[in-house]
């Protein structure tokens, strides 16, 4: 039989370009900006 | 209509073949839409019992996938036994670009190898984007009246962050390419230092986004 009919779980994930583009990152590029590390 | 027929009447094994090495020419080619077409043909209709040859397939069709935003679930690489694209995928998630040349870094013989790393590296525009994504958000949280302007230290301070120093004119050669291939919608102002985002989908879906070089060929 072929591969794909042993699977019971998601094998590929389409929608997460939208999902959780604010995460700890974010968080700690919006902490650094504020305690006004960036140089412009 | 001949070649049709022969490939209906082919046996599976040689149909799958068929097709792996059809997509990997398509994805040589940077056709990723044939290529996903093909490689998904065949991981579909690989035999479970050869486990080595749906990881042949797998080594092409994960980064194919990831070019066209679609990421492999962590079950599929621990099942199939592919823990090299574990962090690429995370550096694709999370727009990691540090931990996506690191990884590539690690992994530089392997990817080579197996002839996936010039693939892979193609990745850094997908990653960039991303992290470009994160950066807007950031933006547009703290000067919502200006939300569409992005200040190009703004995605140095956050490359910075992740470990990577980008000479100014790099970094506006890399946001130029974006651009260019279609990754996001908007122009650079030089003057002002500035990435004006288009005010309707900044950032188009993947699988509309240019991958090929428009003026190779």
């Amino acid at each position: 039989h072929a591969a794909k009919d042993d699977e019971s779980v998601p094998l590929w994930e389409a929608d997460w370009e939208d999902e959780n583009v604010a995460d700890d990152f974010t968080g700690r590029l919006k902490a650094e900006v504020e305690r006004g590390v960036m140089k412009d | 209509i001949e070649v049709s027929r022969l490939f209906d009447n082919a046996k599976q094994a040689h149909k799958v073949t068929l097709r792996y090495y059809t997509g990997r020419l398509a994805a040589y080619d940077e056709d990723f839409a044939r290529a996903d077409e093909h490689l998904s043909y065949a991981f579909e209709h690989c035999a479970a019992s050869s486990p080595g040859n749906v990881r042949r397939v797998l080594r092409y069709l994960i980064p194919v996938k990831m070019l066209l935003g679609v990421l492999p679930s962590p079950a599929l690489l621990t099942k199939y036994g592919l823990p090299e694209y574990e962090p690429v995928r995370r550096a694709v998630a999370g727009g990691d670009l540090a931990l996506l040349l690191s990884s590539l870094e690690a992994n530089q013989a392997r990817f080579i190898q197996c002839g996936t790393y010039l693939l892979l590296e193609k990745l850094q525009a997908v990653v960039a984007r991303r992290l470009l994504r994160k950066v807007a958000a950031v933006n547009a949280q703290m000067n919502p009246a200006k939300a569409h302007q992005v200040p190009l230290a703004l995605l140095e301070e956050a490359l910075r962050l992740q470990g990577i120093e980008k000479d100014p004119l790099e970094l506006q050669c890399l946001i130029a390419n974006l651009i260019f291939r279609k990754y996001v919608k908007g122009y650079l102002a030089y003057k002002s230092r500035v990435l004006v985002l288009a005010k309707a989908e900044a950032f188009p879906a993947l699988s509309a986004v240019q991958l090929s070089d428009p003026f190779a060929g």
